[in-house]
């Protein structure tokens, strides 16, 4: 549990340092944004939040706000929630989507649409499921080979640089 | 634009009926390379599972589930309804179909429509391409509502779709084969509720 609320309070401390570089109202976003980090080890962007730009993770990341751009977590899951929408592409291991989505989504292991989801836009991963009720317009392209390739590429990856959350954002709407 | 389809979940009602033409177009394996599929509907939860298994690319268009009424009119030119339909399908050039699953949307679109579709998929049809579409017997049956997909080999899903269905176009088996250009029906079945479903082939 402490190390749970000390990883929180880390990644808190490092998107707040970002967003000092930022301009006034893409700070404001971005510290409302990552207000809810960390519940339960994954980063969030709240309902509240409306982001516009590239969202890199290096951490799990649940979106319930939304998002015009990219995001990016590719050894990691990014999930839509139901509140979520987002006009953007997105690139992780695992993406589950409950919420609305409009883009690419490349899932280098999975890619869920849950029954909530709707989806209109490209899917390349491994493996694809749809569950029953889930709306999807657009392309799959599917290839159970490349999930044990992803599988060893996972093993093999170095550790991460970067900043746990880093949000390159500007306000919107 | 595309309409809101309801579909099953939870206590779902989707159905499985049994299919004795969809092996022959499902079957036949690809020599190489990824397996190419056209659907003309939403993505059905069964046929992304169905092919899962398999190196693939799947195109849903969600063509049955827009607003169909506009490739009808009568006031419409053929060059019109062709460059609708393109938009509409979007579909990279160059590429190569291997499966065709029109399901029922011949059902939902006049002659003139049905012709300018299959025109603007011409390109896009090889000598081993293969599609099923699911038809009336006769003029006299309802057409049911469905929303359909691959359960297995020899077996179709079907999903009652809750939206408001579009006017029901019966063509007969002479007609069909005239409109359907590159493509025609190698065999016909008898489907429940008064369809049929067929399996259409590359002219040689």
């Amino acid at each position: 549990m402490q190390n749970i609320v000390k990883s929180a309070t880390q990644s808190l401390r490092s998107a707040l340092q970002t967003i000092q570089h930022r301009n006034d109202k893409a700070a404001e976003a971005t510290a409302s944004a990552v207000a809810a980090t960390n519940r339960g080890g994954r980063s969030m962007i709240g309902s509240g939040a409306k982001i516009e730009g590239k969202l890199i993770s290096d951490e799990d990341l649940m979106i319930q706000g939304q998002v015009k751009g990219s995001v990016t977590a590719k050894a990691n899951e990014v999930i839509v929630g139901v509140k979520g929408k987002l006009t953007a592409d997105i690139q992780a291991k695992v993406v589950k989507v409950e919420g609305t989505v409009s883009g690419d989504i490349t899932g280098s292991e999975k890619v869920i649409i849950a029954k909530t989801g709707n989806v209109v836009g490209n899917i390349r991963a491994p493996r694809v499921n749809l569950e029953d009720g889930a709306k999807f317009k657009g392309s799959i392209e599917m290839d159970p080979e490349d999930m044990a390739l992803s599988g060893l590429q996972a093993k093999s990856m170095p550790e991460p640089k970067t900043r746990p959350l880093d949000i390159d954002a500007k306000q919107v709407g | 634009m595309l309409k809101s389809v309801k579909r099953a979940s939870g206590n779902s009602p989707l159905e499985t009926v049994s299919s004795s033409l969809l092996s022959t177009v499902l079957e036949p394996p690809v020599e190489e390379g990824r397996l190419v599929v056209l659907d003309m509907g939403l993505a059905a939860p069964s046929t992304v599972r169905f092919f899962n298994q398999s190196k693939c690319r799947l195109h849903f268009t969600a063509l049955i589930d827009s607003e169909l009424d506009k490739y009808n009119r009568e006031e419409s030119s053929y060059a019109e309804r062709v460059e609708q339909f393109s938009a509409a399908l979007n579909l990279q050039p160059g590429i190569k179909i291997d499966i065709f699953l029109f399901w029922d949307l011949f059902c939902y679109l006049n002659k003139s429509a049905i012709d300018a579709l299959m025109e603007v998929l011409s390109p896009f049809v090889h000598d081993a391409s293969r599609a099923h579409s699911i038809g009336l017997l006769n003029a006299r049956q309802q057409m049911p509502f469905y929303e359909y997909g691959v359960a297995s080999v020899g077996q179709l899903s079907q999903y009652p779709k809750t939206t408001f269905q579009p006017p029901v176009y019966v063509h007969s088996r002479r007609d069909f084969n005239k409109l359907l250009g590159c493509l025609s029906v190698d065999k016909s079945c008898l489907l429940a509720d008064g369809r049929v479903e067929n399996i259409l082939l590359v002219n040689r």
